[in-house]
């Protein structure tokens, strides 16, 4: 049986290395990359959590760009060597568009008609998509319900909960991470290596067993989803200065254990 | 003596972008790539402005299989070796890593343009993970197309205008290079070179022009360095209005004029995607560069041909004729 895959991503680094672990065991129809919406995310997180909170997540990420991110640069390169991470291009059929919520991914959809449509880092899909595929599987930086959102695995710190570090492999619906779970993964927390930017790799390459898994499932119309009773549900957003002290203080904890 | 107005356009469609964050939001602009490139080439054939195309040789190709015969460097801020970026495939499934149609375009426009190089697949020379037999290599291969395509090498722009290796330059009969542009803040740290650079542009100060006699690099070879990069409006740059990148190059052409120098301006063709107001901007820039030459005021010159004229001893023979001219008969 052949089962027909499409990928809806943004660019980025963990993404590619997904798409070609996939690519390695199914055929892909279609990558669809979708440019990054700073400015459309700025608007939401100013309404949805007010302009003192938004200042202090862009004074965090001045210096995760200027200090986190080139500290972690190494890290990364040696978590990621041995895996594919090259860009799908010339290799996949390729398409960057502005939007996932576009006319021009819903007519490629309906072209197509994926039997499952893999999702990563894309901003919230739109109901009138999720209409043209039977699944739509999202690989989540978070023990979901709890860690909804981003930088789950930060946040499970910064919480003294370490043991729910980990990636979700969900069904996407009109919500904020609130699918039905089909799989989820732990990682493990070194707190001698692990910076805030290393936490994600550690998750997507956590995750690409159970994705593939999941994907054969659902192609195979076996996929099953599980329950979390035991977890509270919580949507979490980019952390300001005040949060990744407290990060820095967990981990300094976990050094010591 | 007039001023010489030399501008240079770095092809490399997404050859020197790295990273997949970059990739991602300069996509738009790759994937109307080849829209914005023949009203580009119209512009200058309109305004009769012989540009220099400093292209990455990979964009000559059809489709490739990788070139594992080419050692490639593994940057340090890079997670993979760059050999990584080669897509290994063809310009149908990979439009933005290989352009033989943008070259096949150069070389059907009515002015006679320039196409030099860009390396083969953008590499940076001044970055330590690049070696002299790297750098050999890339320019090799550049070398080859150019001659299979009966193209002459004379120019080369270096990727991110990183300088390095100029003494290789001439054994590949490359005439011209474009050096990095002169200015006061250059020396400073490179976050606050940043900063002053954005400044500069957004302020509209009189960009760096010139004096001809004093670009040689030895005998066989040529410095012309950037005076003003044509600021994209991406990221907190489309803030800056145009008026401000239009008056700051005619600042530069006039003071070129005046004083016999070089105004040398460089984009990116894929910047023109990034708004409109590229061609806007593009348009009244090169609107003045045509006035100017009617005056007798300005020439338009490629970089090769900038080149020989300074190997030749032009500069030096203008002044001589213009002092002539001065002492009374």
């Amino acid at each position: 049986m052949t089962c027909k895959i499409v990928v809806l991503a943004s660019r980025s680094e963990t993404s590619y290395l997904l798409i070609n672990a996939l690519a390695a065991r199914f055929d892909i129809a279609q990558v669809v990359f979708e440019a990054s919406h700073f400015r459309k995310m700025l608007r939401y997180r100013l309404r949805t959590l007010g302009p003192w909170v938004v200042a202090g997540q862009l004074l965090f990420l001045l210096w995760d760009r200027l200090v986190i991110r080139p500290r972690s640069r190494p890290r990364i390169s040696r978590l990621l060597a041995g895996h594919d991470t090259s860009a799908p291009d010339g290799r996949l059929p390729v398409l960057d568009v502005r939007s996932i919520n576009s006319p021009e991914v819903w007519k490629l959809l309906e072209q197509i008609r994926p039997d499952v449509v893999v999702v990563s880092g894309t901003g919230i899909i739109g109901r009138r998509a999720l209409g043209l595929a039977p699944w739509f599987i999202n690989i989540h930086c978070g023990i979901t319900p709890r860690y909804r959102g981003v930088h789950g695995a930060f946040w499970a710190i910064v919480e003294g909960r370490p043991d729910l570090a980990g990636v979700t492999i969900h069904q996407v619906d009109a919500g904020v991470d609130t699918g039905a779970i089909l799989a989820q993964a732990p990682i493990d927390i070194d707190p001698q290596f692990d910076t805030y930017r290393t936490l994600p790799v550690k998750q997507y390459l956590a995750g690409l067993d159970p994705m593939i898994e999941t994907v054969e499932a659902a192609c195979a119309g076996r996929a099953t989803p599980i329950t979390r009773p035991d977890l509270e549900s919580r949507q979490w957003f980019s952390p300001t200065p005040g949060d990744y002290l407290r990060f820095r203080r967990a981990m300094r904890q976990l050094r010591k254990r | 003596m007039s001023g010489l107005f030399i501008l240079s356009l770095d092809t490399e469609i997404a050859w020197g972008t790295y990273g997949a964050r970059k990739l991602s939001r300069t996509s738009h602009c790759f994937n109307v790539y080849r829209d914005l490139f023949p009203r580009l080439i119209a512009l200058l054939d309109q305004y009769e402005v012989p540009a220099t195309f400093a292209v990455v040789g990979h964009l000559f190709l059809e489709s490739c299989n990788g070139h594992d015969e080419i050692p490639q460097p593994h940057y340090r801020w890079m997670p993979a070796p760059d050999s990584y970026r080669d897509p290994r495939s063809d310009v149908t499934r990979a439009p933005w890593y290989y352009g033989p149609d943008i070259i096949a375009r150069i070389r059907a426009a009515r002015m006679p343009h320039e196409i030099g190089t860009h390396t083969f697949t953008h590499v940076i020379a001044a970055d330590p993970a690049v070696t002299s037999e790297m750098w050999d290599a890339q320019l090799q291969m550049c070398a080859r197309i150019h001659a299979r395509c009966g193209l002459p090498m004379r120019s080369l722009v270096y990727p991110q205008d990183k300088v390095a290796y100029v003494d290789r330059l001439p054994d590949y009969g490359i005439v011209a290079f474009r050096g990095v542009e002169r200015r006061w803040y250059r020396s400073l740290p490179r976050r606050l070179q940043k900063a002053f650079h954005v400044l500069d542009r957004a302020l509209g100060w009189t960009p760096a022009t010139y004096n001809p006699s004093d670009l040689r690099v030895g005998e066989r070879l040529v410095d012309l360095p950037a005076s003003q990069f044509l600021m994209a409006y991406d990221g907190f740059r489309r803030y800056i209005p145009t008026s401000a990148r239009v008056r700051q190059a005619r600042k530069g052409l006039e003071r070129a004029a005046r004083r016999g120098e070089i105004f040398h301006l460089w984009f990116h063709p894929f910047n023109l995607g990034t708004s409109e107001k590229m061609f806007d901007a593009l348009e009244q820039i090169l609107r003045r560069v045509a006035e100017m030459r009617a005056e007798g005021r300005i020439e338009v010159m490629t970089m090769g041909q900038a080149a020989d004229w300074i190997l030749a001893g032009g500069p030096e023979r203008d002044r001589a004729s213009a002092q002539t001219k001065r002492q009374p008969a």
